[in-house]
């Protein structure tokens, strides 16, 4: 009989326990995590409380062993009971590390004691090792803050429940890994600069920042440099303050990805002492972007990379492979590493504005340039007529700059490239022949057809050649504006101007090669810089008649500027002697003077009457 | 233009390009046989740096890093008039990129010379070398 009763009431109940088992099992789960103190987190607990569950299990399918079990709990559901109880009664919890350096510690109900109170209490529990708590704060009820050591981390887990407060309610630890959030914004950029400043050593010209985040002066503040956006700013306010910095200090950082300090070698060209010892750094592979750093001192122990090499020679050998010129690893002086020759370092000489293979040419260069430009800037190219040999060839090339993103229309060489005499795209002998002006009338026309110009006659790189009795060739490099085409493109040009003396004891071109391009970034920004469209070249003239573009007696000189004023000017000759006149018969101050005078309004309107 | 004339602007143009292949090639590869190519008087002016003289020449071409250049423009007249020594003489110009050593960027450069025949060979009276940068003092 109580074998049949027992088997209908067992069917009954395995029934019901079939039922409220599927909620048991899954319900253990989720509710042991919950009201549970935290034990879920690791598998190991996890793993027990299935196995508990199943003996559970087991027991309730056996009526009485079920019941002996609820009734031994005391516990108000004997199907609920399993998870609780065994939260409490396991006691062996494991600390997982994870993967970020820094660990959040939480306090439920901390906030019902003081901050001091708290932590005494953990201090004394793990003793003697000893924690800084950073960014203290009450959320809610609980009171929060960070550690950045596993170990401690490790420990406070381990405090969990283990202390009585005064209150009589154990103190419940929490730990989490996470990393403090912060917002990068004026003040604590403000906040950053100062504890900059009091690092720095403006005598070595070195930054410590040897465990930034433990700044006194920034504790309030999550200001770590392994988070980009900190390192980013650091590195900013470095280069607005000490763009010569020559050694910088990162030890202890708990710098992991470095890919963002490829800015580095940007931002501090004179950088070369770094410290990035006891950091998180995980392969040498991770360097590559300060590899363009010219460093002689490297400090990387401490790091997981270091663990990756067997043989420390190797280690040696292969940072050295990245940076050439270290001469100090990790503290230790190198061995001079045994280079080639050829690879040494070697510099291009440095650049001078202009050569004159004879002093005595320098007037002469300079007064024919003068001359040259300001009828080639003119109005007209047509008086350039005077300034060639009659039989002179001119040729012009042009190209595009290698590489050049821009692609403005303003960068468009239409203009010169229908007209290039490239002849490496120019095959064939007549199209070479024909590309070449010969003739001055065909000359100074193709000249006239190119864009009107500006040229910058102070930012000219002039060379002079050869400079002998029967020749002269000088050769120019300079930028030049367009002033008639939509937005005034500068193009770069070099030019060469083979000079010979003419019939009438004066000179004249009888070559001339232009090759045009765009200008570069750099040719842009310098451009026009030295302003010589309101300060043309002030040379003290000559006691003794200059040499003259064409004519060589001084009345012959003078009558040619005169007429060239008076073209370009539209003054009457009256007014144009006395222009010149007054500015010692400088054509290109005359024609300055006249040009600011206008503008003033200066000259009476009978100027112009002719 | 007489016969002459034209085949001397055919001439010019076929000994700038024969001339530019040899100078590149010696001076990025076997620049110590570069200065052969110059008169022994011969003038080169490296961006603004004047050397007169083959055995100078020669030793300011070694000192300069390795290079590498490119050339995209080339252009070659005659100087008409027999003004050297009555040597047939040529004006040529030669545009590009070069990339030196230790220096990955192309720079581009513009090049003149001034090349003379003296004795059946083609020798540089005058080499004018500029980098395309801005010369404001």
């Amino acid at each position: 009989m109580p074998k049949n009763g027992g088997r209908i009431r067992n069917f009954k109940n395995s029934e019901h326990f079939e039922h409220d088992d599927r909620m048991h099992t899954s319900g253990t789960r989720r509710v042991s995590f919950k009201p549970g103190t935290n034990k879920g987190k690791n598998k190991w607990n996890n793993a027990k409380l299935l196995l508990d569950d199943d003996i559970d299990m087991t027991g309730s399918a056996g009526g009485p062993h079920a019941h002996r079990k609820g009734a031994y709990r005391g516990r108000g559901g004997r199907l609920n009971s399993p998870a609780p109880r065994i939260g409490h009664g396991i006691n062996k919890k494991k600390f997982v590390p994870g993967p970020l350096p820094w660990y959040q510690i939480i306090i439920p109900y901390g906030a019902k004691h003081e901050k001091d109170v708290i932590l005494r209490t953990l201090l004394s529990f793990i003793s003697p090792d000893i924690f800084v708590p950073h960014y203290y704060k009450i959320n809610g009820n609980a009171a929060v803050f960070y550690v950045d050591d596993v170990k401690l981390a490790e420990k406070l887990f381990q405090a969990d429940r283990k202390i009585t407060m005064s209150d009589g309610f154990k103190l419940m630890v929490i730990v989490r890994n996470t990393v403090p959030s912060v917002t990068v914004d004026a003040e604590l950029k403000e906040k950053m600069k100062l504890a900059m400043a009091k690092r720095y050593n403006a005598a070595t010209k070195a930054l410590d920042l040897t465990k930034f985040h433990a700044d006194p002066d920034l504790a309030d503040v999550f200001c770590a440099l392994f988070r980009p956006v900190v390192m980013l700013e650091a590195i900013n306010i470095i280069a607005e303050n000490i763009p010569d910095l020559e050694a910088l200090n990162l030890n202890d950082n708990k710098l992991h990805g470095i890919e963002h300090l490829k800015i580095l070698p940007n931002k501090l060209k004179s950088l070369k002492i770094l410290y990035m010892g006891d950091n998180r750094i995980p392969f040498l592979g991770s360097l590559e972007p300060l590899k363009a750093l010219p460093l002689v001192e490297l400090y990387l122990k401490g790091n997981p990379l270091l663990n990756r090499f067997s043989d420390h020679e190797i280690y040696v050998s292969d940072v050295r492979k990245k940076f050439p010129k270290l001469t100090k690893l990790d503290g230790v002086d190198l061995p001079p590493a045994i280079g080639f020759d050829v690879l040494e370092d070697v510099t291009l000489p440095p650049r001078q504005q202009s050569f004159l293979v004879d002093p005595a040419g320098q007037d002469l260069v300079r007064e024919f340039l003068t001359q040259y430009f300001a009828i080639y800037d003119a109005e007209s190219r047509q008086p350039l007529l005077e300034a060639y040999h009659e039989h002179a060839t001119m040729s012009m090339a042009a190209s595009y700059l290698t590489n050049d993103s821009r692609n403005a229309a303003t960068q468009r060489l239409n203009a010169y490239i229908t007209n290039s005499r490239n002849i490496t795209r120019i095959t064939e002998r007549e199209a070479r022949r024909r590309y070449l002006r010969t003739g001055r009338l065909q000359v100074v026309s193709f000249l006239s057809d190119l864009p009107k110009t500006t040229h910058d006659l102070m930012g000219f790189a002039v060379d002079l050649l050869i400079y002998t009795p029967a020749m002269i060739v000088l050769t120019m490099n300079g930028v030049f504006k367009e002033t008639t085409t939509n937005g005034n493109p500068i193009r770069s040009f070099h030019r060469t101007f083979v000079i010979v003396p003419n019939a009438g004891g004066g000179f004249c071109i009888i070559n001339d090669m232009l090759f045009i391009t765009n200008t570069t970034k750099e040719q842009d920004e310098k451009a026009f810089v030295s302003g010589v469209a309101v300060e043309p070249t002030p040379p003290t003239p000559a006691p003794t008649p200059t040499p003259a573009m064409v004519q060589p007696s001084q009345d012959e000189t003078q009558k040619m500027m005169l007429t060239m004023l008076s073209q370009q000017t539209g003054m009457n000759d009256h007014w144009s002697v006395n222009c010149l006149e007054q500015t010692g018969w400088d054509f290109q101050r005359a024609l300055f003077v006249f040009n600011q005078l206008n503008t003033e309004g200066k000259i009476p309107p009978e100027a112009f009457v002719k | 233009m007489t016969e002459a004339i034209v085949k001397n602007i055919d001439n010019a143009c076929e000994t700038a390009e024969e001339f530019t292949k040899v100078f590149y090639k010696q001076v990025d590869n076997n620049r110590h046989l570069t200065s052969k190519l110059y008169l022994d008087t011969g003038l080169l002016v490296w961006n603004g740096n004047g050397i007169t003289g083959n055995d100078k020449i020669q030793k300011f071409l070694m000192d300069l890093p390795a290079s590498n250049h490119v050339l995209k423009t080339l252009d070659a007249q005659p100087i008409s008039e027999n003004l050297v020594s009555n040597k047939l003489t040529y004006l040529i110009q030669a545009c590009g990129d070069v990339t030196y050593q230790n220096d990955d960027s192309k720079k581009p450069f513009q090049q003149t010379f001034v090349i003379v025949a003296v004795d059946g060979k083609w020798k540089i009276a005058s080499d004018c070398f500029r980098l395309q940068v801005p010369y404001n003092s």
